[in-house]
């Protein structure tokens, strides 16, 4: 018996990797070829939109001063093709109906003023044409959280500003 | 590397194990970072691009899409494009229904991202957003790209 396995050759085992390998490279190809980066989504917040006012029952309490937003409104009239035609500005501390630009736009709602330092007690309500580009509300969006206001509104034009 | 065994013969066998490895480990690397296309957040959606948009931080975990295309249909997970405002506002009672917590939990504390393509209209948006709102939810916002970050 030991001398029978004195004369036996050393086992030697081996995995085959080739095959292995070839499986992996073909994974590998698939993962490569199927990889999409997916842009970077962020989020605007907005206020919902209050019900027709016939809808609500009256305050029982008047707001209270401290509580009390200056709203301005934010007009944005639409091309036909839905692009930005006129924007207009109105509130306590602004009437203006007939700005070009969105930076113009900025440098306005830079200048409205904010009570105690606070951007929160200025409510911002964007009042767009139905025919208006969603791209072009966000810019108008994007635009008023630059200037440093959070509280936004959206609603739409009474008129047909579209 | 062996060699053969009397003959005079060379075998080189190159050691393929550490390159086995190598592609193991890219293969994880990209099975890790895949983003499989999830039935809720569309591919169809081509979002708009904003500078001042948040993206979701780890405390964000409550919350619902819904997708806008550019003729307004709203694309859910689960069934055919809703294409009406009693559709819609359906849809979302449904969903709050089914909500772990409850109904009244799903209204309080789940907020609806509106992921709208960029071609959309003012209208289409407007008409979600008042269905979000008589449906009873309470927490709205709406999604873009964020500028800068790819």
């Amino acid at each position: 018996m030991a001398n029978r396995r004195k004369k036996e050759l050393p086992i030697s085992i081996a995995v085959p990797i080739v095959p292995m390998l070839d499986m992996s490279f073909q994974l590998l190809s698939f993962f490569i070829i199927t990889f999409k980066p997916m842009p970077t989504e962020g989020q605007l917040a907005i206020n919902l939109p209050k019900l027709d006012a016939t809808d609500q029952p009256p305050p029982l309490e008047p707001i209270p001063p401290e509580d009390k937003k200056d709203e301005y409104t934010v007009s944005v009239f639409a091309s036909s093709d839905g692009g930005l035609a006129l924007l207009g500005l109105k509130g306590p501390t602004a009437n203006l109906e007939n700005i070009r630009s969105l930076n113009e736009l900025l440098g306005e709602m830079k200048k409205i003023p904010k009570p105690g330092g606070d951007a929160g007690k200025v409510s911002i309500t964007i009042e767009a044409a139905n025919d208006l580009n969603y791209s072009r509300l966000i810019e108008v969006m994007d635009l008023c959280k630059k200037a440093g206001f959070d509280s936004v509104n959206l609603m739409p034009m009474k008129r047909g500003g579209g | 590397m062996s060699h053969g065994a009397g003959t005079g013969e060379q075998s080189a066998e190159p050691d393929l194990t550490a390159l086995l490895d190598l592609v193991l480990q890219l293969v994880m690397f990209f099975m890790l970072i895949a983003n499989f296309v999830t039935d809720e957040l569309s591919d169809k959606i081509k979002l708009p691009i904003a500078t001042q948009a948040k993206p979701l931080t780890a405390k964000d975990t409550k919350f619902m899409y819904l997708n806008v295309d550019k003729t307004g249909k709203v694309i859910v997970a689960v069934g055919e494009p809703k294409t009406s405002d009693e559709e819609i506002r359906f849809y979302l009672r449904q969903a709050a229904k089914n909500y772990v917590d409850g109904e009244k939990k799903a209204f309080a504390e789940v907020t609806v991202i509106i992921r709208a393509d960029k071609d959309a209209r003012f209208l289409h948006i407007y008409r979600t957003i008042m269905a979000v709102k008589t449906s009873g939810f309470s927490k709205l916002q709406l999604r873009a790209e964020v500028a800068g970050l790819k």
